[in-house]
């Protein structure tokens, strides 16, 4: 229906039927569901199965770690067995750390892009949006819906990575595993995947509204999508500025007791070698005391052996929170650009009956 | 109190351009309500733009469009306890979304649409026996177009602007849409504004032709009234027709001219003068007519004979 309403107008003598209308809140939430139930349904099947397994893995993991007095389990245990190898618990998480990973991208793929893509290719645009409901109520209702229950299983699939995450760090000891690295931290924390899910889902709408063909915004958002998560990976160790330790040159990597669990190392080199109390000592001076070896580098073990120092740069644990936040942030930033690009999109969209 | 508005539907300067295309240029025209008008032109003449524009899914380059006296706007939409005039569309490829049932698409009107008559949109269906729980991507294309006018009348719109709406329909099932429109708007009241470019589909149908021909109103009025309103002379060859009016065509040959004209208002064609016969014209004649000559401007004849 046109929009053509002045308050006085007199009804004209066209007929009413008996019948109620709709075109409020509760029909759109109707109209959602019944348009994309098929993917709604598969997506959190997909979801449930996923957070399903990582509880499972993560209780199984729970339960071997009992066994093994709480702690890391002891090289050689049936416990420790279990716990590593292709198919162990270890890796398992990591599998299933990896597919929670690309979630946002099955959003974005299979509920965003064919939103006003389909309805394009269909032309079922000129049905949808010569109701009795604005294009720009039909969509941001729908969007909102979608993006309200994509996000809320984003933030539990998340919840159960953070748990599985947290129990791999204890089950393989806190100095091997960190939870400031690789997917490990890209999945956890619940706000940076809900916000990716949301942002996606956007992503995949405007895509959708700009080529107005599904599968080249399928194609798009998928690019975009891995172009995105190699900029986060690259990007990400240095989004504060890293903090610099001395330690021991390439004596124990155990780090915990000085600087925390889960720490990000983003540099460990010897640019520099230190002195036992931490002076920077210059190369004829290392190179006397330490003649090279005859690959020409100095000897490891004579390094060792006095107690030389070299420099770690790091981001400490401490800092995940605000980190998380800042990714959040950054793909908040995503999709508020894309809900700009849809709406403006959506303005401009002119259909014709013919 | 105000009154209701003659016009169901009104334009005014209306232009739209697409790129370098001129779809419709300054057109301006009032469509009456309660009849079913008939929207004639060739193809590209601008029907369908003209449509959209009205409907609200297409936005004009200048001028507007009103509908019962108010002016579409694609942004807004009557609110509850309104009375504004409402204005249904059914496009010319039919667009239903495939995987609802039939059942489905009648939920759809139902949750889209302020106002909504399911018995008047199962009826519809009922009619022409259009199975309720099957997929539309299974209808026939017939089947298809009846479930999108179920919807279209079901939301009870004051206009009904119908895009081509018996393409895709065999004759019989042509005659019997034709006559349930006809019901519809004796019953209800609304207007239905049907366009074509196959003049033979209105016969018995249409009330009111606005004929459009590249983008501008060449012809529009009430049906009988038009064809009350011209003749065909055919005599001996002459340069002028032997009555007064406005010659829409001529044609000649060596010996003998035949002129559509029109005549003035009020006038009742007498006795033909000795040496011609005069007819009335079929309402595709007149169309066709105006069609071929919508390029050059009529002359006007003050006095003949």
């Amino acid at each position: 229906m046109s929009a053509l309403s002045t308050p006085g107008t007199t009804t004209p003598a066209a007929y009413r039927g008996p019948g109620r209308g709709g075109a409020g809140l509760t029909d759109l939430v109707w109209l959602t569901w019944r348009q994309h139930r098929a993917v709604i349904v598969a997506g959190l099947a997909v979801a449930g199965m996923v957070t399903g397994s990582m509880l499972y893995v993560a209780a199984r993991i729970a339960t071997i770690n009992h066994q093994c007095g709480n702690t890391a389990c002891p090289p050689g245990s049936a416990q420790a067995a279990s716990l590593t190898g292709f198919f162990g618990l270890t890796n398992l998480s990591i599998y299933l750390t990896i597919i929670v990973m690309f979630l946002p991208l099955l959003t974005g793929v299979f509920l965003g892009a064919p939103l006003l893509a389909r309805e394009h290719e269909q032309r079922t645009l000129l049905l949808a949006w010569s109701q009795d409901i604005t294009p720009q109520r039909w969509l941001w209702t729908k969007f909102a819906l979608l993006g309200v229950l994509t996000a809320a299983a984003g933030a539990a699939v998340s919840a159960a990575a953070g748990h599985l995450a947290h129990m791999v760090s204890i089950a393989t000891g806190k100095s091997l595993f960190s939870l400031f690295s690789g997917a490990g931290f890209l999945v956890t924390g619940m706000l940076p995947l809900a916000v990716q899910t949301v942002a996606w889902l956007a992503v995949g709408v405007a895509l959708g509204a700009a080529y107005r063909r599904t599968l080249p915004a399928i194609f798009t958002a998928l690019t975009g999508y891995i172009a995105v998560l190699f900029l986060v990976v690259w990007r990400y160790p240095s989004l504060m500025t890293p903090l610099t330790a001395l330690v021991p040159y390439r004596g124990n990597q155990d780090f915990t007791s000085r600087l925390g669990a889960n720490i990000l190392v983003i540099h460990q080199g010897m640019d520099t070698i230190y002195d036992a109390s931490g002076h920077a000592m210059n190369r004829a001076a290392v190179q006397s005391l330490c003649p090279p070896a005859n690959s020409g580098s100095p000897d490891d073990q004579c390094l060792a052996q006095h107690h030389f120092m070299e420099a770690l740069r790091y981001q400490p644990g401490s800092r995940i929170p605000d980190f998380h936040l800042v990714l959040a942030s950054g793909y908040l930033a995503l999709g508020a650009i894309a809900v700009a690009v849809v709406w403006w999109l959506v303005r401009r969209t002119s259909l014709s009956a013919g | 109190m105000s009154e209701e508005p003659s016009a169901a539907l009104e334009a005014r300067g209306l232009t739209k351009r697409y790129r370098d295309v001129v779809a419709l240029s300054e057109c301006s025209f009032q469509l009456p309500a309660h009849r079913i008008i008939a929207l004639v032109g060739a193809n590209g003449a601008g029907k369908s733009t003209l449509m959209s524009i009205a409907a609200g899914l297409l936005p004009a380059s200048s001028g507007e469009v009103l509908a019962g006296g108010q002016r579409v706007d694609p942004h807004r939409r009557p609110r509850p306890g309104d009375t504004a005039h409402r204005v249904a569309i059914l496009a010319q490829d039919k667009p239903l979304y495939r995987d609802f049932t039939v059942a489905d698409m009648l939920k759809f009107g139902q949750h889209t649409n302020r106002v909504w008559d399911q018995r008047r949109a199962v009826n519809w269906l009922g009619r022409f026996e259009v199975p309720l729980q099957r997929r539309c991507g299974r209808l026939s294309g017939g089947q298809r177009a009846q479930v999108a006018l179920a919807v279209a009348l079901g939301s009870c719109p004051d206009v009904l602007l119908l895009d081509e709406p018996l393409a895709n329909l065999d004759p019989v099932a042509r005659s019997e849409v034709t006559g349930e429109l006809i019901a519809e708007v004796a019953d209800s009241g609304i207007t239905v504004i049907l366009s074509t470019h196959i003049v033979a589909e209105l016969a018995g149908v249409a009330e009111y032709l606005l004929l459009l021909a590249a983008g501008q109103p060449v012809l529009a009025g009430d049906i009988e009234e038009l064809l009350d309103g011209h003749i065909r002379l055919t005599g001996p060859r002459a340069d002028l027709p032997p009555c007064p009016g406005q010659i829409v065509r001529a044609q000649h040959t060596a010996r003998q001219s035949t002129f559509i004209v029109r005549l003035p208002s009020q006038a009742v064609p007498s006795a033909v003068a000795p040496g011609w016969s005069g007819g009335p014209l079929t309402l595709e004649e007149l169309t066709i007519t105006y069609l071929k000559t919508s390029a050059k401007p009529p002359r006007a004849l003050e006095a003949a004979v």
